[in-house]
């Protein structure tokens, strides 16, 4: 460590200390509340917290080295139940039996367990905390249930009124019209913003390149497997200028909630994929391709757009990349109704965002001791362990780059890259189910995890797609978007959870079986007359769906987080 | 002059049949195999490579990765040794119970038979549903309990008709003897019956070990996080189901180059579990089999 | 008179009541005591508020079931599928286990028995894979059917209606088939040679041996087994139909019962309506199994009872 490093560190030491009475000697930081990495008092007294999780997973090794550190420390050893089979059949025996463990992170089911009284009401116990209060206490009255009590310690964001994090810049938009970057290298670098101007230049690349390497090109794809229909069912809503808002869009104006699946803004888009079809740009094939198919030929290099969620397609990009196709992978183009400003990004509020009450852990009536749990979350917390558990140890895993930030070696990069040693070897697992902060800190801007970092972005971008946002005069893919839209405090509408069985819940089922039945035939008509009968089959069906039962939820529940 | 006419006849039409049946055989083998061998072509090959499609019958990239994760799950002894346990004592007991139920419905003089009969036929088709069954498991106190994998399953109506349609089918000959001879009813039933029943039993043997042994969701619901009880299935599941979670997680956009990491995806991850499950069943099967190729019961009677 | 002998006759076959009285009560437990939870489907049962604690309904269930037109679609779909394999698994199977039953080589034999139930070890997530790739635009049957020259633009198997429920039934075949003849396998090998000899020295053929020997020899199993799962016809699963049947161009005739019930119970929180959807189901199997016990005793068929 050079001299005039340790220069800096002693003066931050000392600007903390005046900001931060509560800050041990070594802590460098005013999360530091437990002295960062120090044992805390009640180490010597092992004990073993087990954790549902709604998502299947696998536990992190016995011998990994950095659980093994937190244990030795804090003494609290964390055990997890990942899903296996059907989520709602665990549940409904978990609540059934009232066979809890000792805290649950049950995502949007969580409704289910709060009805069902499995939780210990936290909003008495937050307070007690330094840094879960620095966390949550500034929105705490929005993370509780509709019965006044707050039971869940919700993860994943960036909180209103936290005192550590502010929010980090969005490098890429995460949904939408994906294009192959050759097919706008090759119209010479323009953004298509309507679907007339998007499918122009797909048919026109398409008819210059048949065939790439060897593979009949495909002009757009659309995924309909399963519960991967969205890109189907969901872009009308993204042409009106919203993001993914769910089964409704909603206006900012009025904040009254609509149905965008009938409008005509629905029955242009389908028109044009018909239209799309009838000219052999998209093939009727698409519509019964299983996921794996979908990826499969996404690999290929020879599909030219597709409308997808970037989490869905990132295997087949993956591939492509160690095949270096760069320029055969996608980026997200703004399309919209000509006219209207896009709204793809969900923009961050400044402020923070409130709690959605999907995403939170919740410490159950069977907690053999919250107390314990909540201590060992609030020592989480530190800055010191969070940099400890995301980054590693200075000099061997991360360097600090000119500007202050932190950047990965790249024997780090590989390890965090790959999910079975980022599992095994450090303390990911325990991170990503705990509340943890993200974002950049407020006290020197330094980002929380390599994601919200530009340097380790730019870092993963090759020399193809550096050149490529060169050809925009752009630094991250994202500012092809608007500037984003920062988002009421309602959104999303898919978050908002309906009560088991109810009408609501009904109609929302009941939308979309009836618009994936009838979409696929719009997108398939054999000519103008047969889709527009199709389009009249469908309106009286989906009409004949008690929609005002969602309807009226919707802007019941709008109402009550925007505070009307 | 006639005789030599049947047997010349004889001899010009019988190949033909075979001909043409053996080639269905080989025709259905060829149908049969094909879907195995593409799984075990796919589960050595590598998980990201597998993605593109288009495996055949032969690995494109090589890799064992897949298997190296399933076996080195860290309860795969724990398991094992459950599975194997589980399978066992579950096929000899519903063997048993299955044969003995079977044996008594199987009797004419038995008063009540059509009542009893529609008693345990009624079950077949009756169920209680997930959480009444969970509730019932419960207040046994069959939950994390080893037990609750024998004994919801140990009658097995299905098989008990089975079995009692097969021994109906002995001759009447076979029984009377031994009650005339003072025998009690279970000696008849277990010295003279069961005997000849092998074929029948193989069977149903094969369909119980099959069952326990591919079988996850009483683990699922009755003991998802005691490591002691878990089931080599349980323990394939787990594995299949975080493998699609994966997938998630490594397609995030910090996607870095051209460096590969060793991954495991869904499609790599089930065909490598569905070899190393069904293997065991499909050594342990000829020795099954000869209980079917041969006629077994006619030693029996004649005997 | 009619009395004592009764009892005389009860008092005879003691051995065998003790033998299956414990069963019965084992049975008992396991079966017939859990369906108290029955009363569920009458209820908005919560988990957590037990039996006694959910909100009673009366028949909400059952009306949100018989009033929808979607359930009476899917019920469609249900019994046609399920009769469809019904008639061509055991064709399948039968005619399989009779003409492997004539071959002579032993070892061939079991090479051929053992290979024809590999597929039943596949999960239907491989076997539906493995049916999407050869059905596709450039799988294995386009191309043969292009080759043939019957078409020249490829046919969308899994996006026309009409074909769906024969792509469901050729999978189940190629999965089953093997499996399902082990049985008939089995009880031709209960057959007395002697009965083979005879035939022969009348003068049968392979056919006439087949269709007069090894037929009836297995004809009793052969009927019990299609009494059986005649019940199960309501339970033609979800699993295959799910996964190649989803898209929106299918779904009218992909949808089963179970995918029904899926969908609007369990997944939206509502644990009753599967309940009541097996009370349903229930009723309709025991009818049928009943009834075609019924019917078969009159013919002087083997039957279950």
């Amino acid at each position: 460590m050079s001299k005039r490093f340790l220069a800096i560190l002693l003066s931050l030491v000392m600007l903390f200390s005046l900001v931060s009475v509560a800050g041990g000697e070594a802590s460098s930081d005013p999360t530091n509340i437990y002295g960062g990495l120090a044992p805390l008092d009640d180490a010597g007294d092992p004990i073993t917290f087990t954790i549902f999780v709604r998502d299947p997973g696998t536990e992190p090794a016995a011998d990994n080295p950095v659980l093994k550190k937190i244990a030795e420390l804090t003494g609290v050893t964390i055990k997890f139940e990942f899903l296996v089979g059907d989520l709602d059949t665990r549940l409904g025996v978990m609540m059934a039996g009232e066979e809890y463990p000792d805290a649950v992170f049950a995502g949007d089911a969580s409704m289910r367990l709060i009805d069902a009284g499995a939780f210990i009401p936290l909003e008495d116990e937050i307070p007690k905390y330094q840094n879960l209060n620095a966390m949550y206490g500034g929105c705490i009255d929005s993370l509780k249930a509709e019965d006044g009590h707050a039971y869940e310690l919700e993860m994943y964001s960036v909180f209103r009124g936290n005192t550590v994090v502010d929010q980090s810049p969005i490098f890429e938009c995460g949904l939408g019209f994906y294009i192959q970057k050759a097919v706008l290298e090759d119209a010479g670098y323009v953004i298509p913003r309507t679907l007339d101007e998007y499918f122009d230049i797909i048919e026109a690349y398409l008819a210059k390149y048949p065939e790439i390497d060897g593979v009949k090109t495909s002009g757009f794809e659309i995924l309909c497997d399963g519960w991967r229909n969205w890109a189907l069912l969901n872009p009308a809503q993204n042409l009106m200028g919203d993001a993914n808002d769910g089964a409704m869009f909603v206006d900012y104006q009025t904040y009254e909630p609509a149905f965008y699946q009938d409008t005509e803004t629905a029955y242009n888009l389908y028109k044009k994929l018909n239209e799309e079809f009838r000219k052999g740009v998209i093939s009727a094939e698409t519509l019964t391709m299983s996921y794996d198919q979908y990826i499969s030929k996404l690999t290929t290099g020879a599909v030219l757009g597709f409308y997808d969620q970037g989490w869905n397609f990132g295997s087949a990009v993956d591939l492509l990349k160690a095949d270096g196709k760069f320029n055969r992978t996608f980026v997200s183009v703004p399309i919209t109704n000509p006219g209207v400003r896009d709204g793809y990004i969900e923009g961050k509020n400044p402020d923070g965002a409130l709690p959605t009450g999907l995403n939170g852990i919740g410490i159950t009536t069977k907690c053999k001791n919250p107390e314990r749990l909540l201590k060992f979350y609030d020592w989480l917390l530190q800055r010191d362990v969070q940099d400890y558990i995301l980054w590693g140890v200075e000099g061997e895993d991360w360097v600090k780059t000119e500007s202050g930030s932190k950047a990965f070696t790249d024997a780090r990069r590989a390890l965090w890259r790959d999910s079975a040693r980022r599992r095994d070897e450090t303390g990911y697992t325990v991170w990503n189910y705990s509340p943890a902060w993200q974002g950049l800190y407020k006290s020197d801007g330094a980002p929380v995890r390599n994601d919200d970092s530009a340097g380790e972005y730019l870092a993963s971008q090759s020399e193809y797609d550096q050149s490529f946002l060169k050809g925009y005069g752009i630094e991250y893919p994202a500012e092809m978007h608007s500037e984003p839209i920062v988002r009421p405090d309602y959104f999303p509408v898919w978050a908002m959870s309906l009560e088991d069985g109810s009408p609501a819940a009904v109609a929302n089922a009941k939308i979309t079986d009836v618009t994936t039945k009838y979409d696929s035939r719009l997108v398939l008509a054999e000519d103008d007359a047969a889709f527009d009968k199709i389009w009249e089959e469908f309106l009286t069906e989906f009409h004949a769906i008690n929609l005002d039962a969602l309807k009226d939820e919707v802007t019941r529940q709008i109402a009550l987080k925007m505070g009307f | 002059m006639s005789q030599t006419n049947t047997l010349h006849k004889k001899r010009f039409k019988l190949p033909v049949f075979d001909m043409i049946n053996v080639l269905i055989m080989l025709f259905v083998i060829v149908v049969m195999l094909y879907p195995f061998l593409n799984t075990v072509a796919i589960s050595f090959n590598d998980a990201q490579d597998t993605l593109r499609g288009g495996i055949g019958l032969w690995p494109r990239v090589f890799s064992a990765y897949s298997y190296e994760m399933v076996f080195k799950s860290r309860l795969m002894l724990t398991a094992a040794f459950n599975s194997v346990a589980r399978t066992l004592l579950a096929t000899v007991l519903s063997v048993f119970f299955a044969s003995l139920v079977g044996y008594v419905l199987s009797r004419p003089e038995l008063v009540g038979r059509k009542f009893i009969t529609a008693y345990f036929l009624v079950t077949m088709y009756v169920s209680a549903g997930l959480i009444p069954n969970y509730f019932l498991i419960k207040s046994l106190g069959l939950l994390n309990n080893f037990m609750v994998y024998i004994l919801p399953g140990m009658i097995s109506v299905f098989n008990v008709i089975v079995i009692k349609a097969f021994m109906q089918s002995l001759p009447e000959s076979l029984t009377e003897a031994a009650i005339v001879d003072g025998a009690g009813h279970f000696r008849c039933y277990w010295n003279v019956v069961l005997p000849c029943c092998k074929p029948v039993l193989a069977t149903v043997a094969l369909w119980c070990a099959v069952g326990a042994w591919n079988s996850w969701f009483d683990t699922f619901l009755y003991a998802p996080n005691a490591d002691h009880m878990t089931t080599l299935q349980y323990e394939m599941m787990k594995l299949l189901s975080s493998s699609m979670q994966t997938g998630r997680d490594t397609s995030s956009v910090f996607g870095n180059n051209s460096e590969q990491a060793n991954i495991i995806t869904p499609v790599s991850i089930r065909s490598a579990v569905t070899i190393v499950a069904s293997v065991p069943i499909l050594v342990v099967y000829p020795f099954l089999q000869k209980y079917f190729v041969k006629g077994v019961m006619l030693g029996a009677v004649k005997g | 008179m009619r009395k004592a002998s009764l009892a005389k006759r009860i008092n005879k076959s003691r051995s065998l009541y003790v033998m299956i009285l414990p069963c019965m009560i084992f049975t008992f437990i396991f079966s017939y005591y859990p369906l108290t939870g029955w009363i569920m489907a009458f209820e908005n049962f919560k988990p957590a508020k037990g039996y006694w604690g959910s909100k009673f309904v009366g028949l909400d269930q059952f009306r949100f079931l018989f009033d929808d037109f979607e359930f009476w679609r899917a019920f469609r779909n249900t019994v046609a599928m399920s009769l469809l394999n019904l008639v061509f698994g055991f064709l399948f199977a039968i005619v399989f286990a009779l003409l492997l039953n004539e071959i002579r080589h032993t070892g061939f034999k079991r090479i051929t028995q053992t290979v024809s139930y590999l597929p039943h070890f596949l999960s239907w997530v491989i076997v539906c894979a493995l049916v999407q790739s050869m059905l596709a635009s450039d799988g294995i049957v386009n191309n043969v059917i292009r080759a043939l020259g019957i078409t020249d633009k490829p046919i969308l198997f899994l996006g026309e209606p009409g074909y769906f429920w024969w792509v469901v039934v050729f999978a189940n075949v190629w999965k089953e088939m093997g499996w399902n003849s082990i049985i008939y396998i089995a009880a031709i090998s209960g057959i007395d040679p002697a009965l083979y000899e005879a035939a022969e020295l009348d003068g049968a053929g392979r056919f006439r041996r087949m269709w007069h020997v090894t037929l009836p020899g297995i004809r009793s199993t052969i009927v019990v087994l299609l009494i059986m799962n005649l019940g199960s016809i309501l339970n033609a699963g979800f699993e295959v139909q799910y996964l190649l049947g989803s898209n929106g161009l299918l779904v009218d005739v992909s949808q089963t019962i179970d995918i029904f019930v899926l969908k609007y119970g369990m997944s939206i929180g509502n644990y009753s309506l599967a309940t009541a959807a097996g009370m349903f189901k229930t009723v309709i199997s025991v009818t049928l199994v009943f009834g075609a016990n019924a019917i078969a005793n009159r013919f002087g068929e083997t039957s279950l009872m």
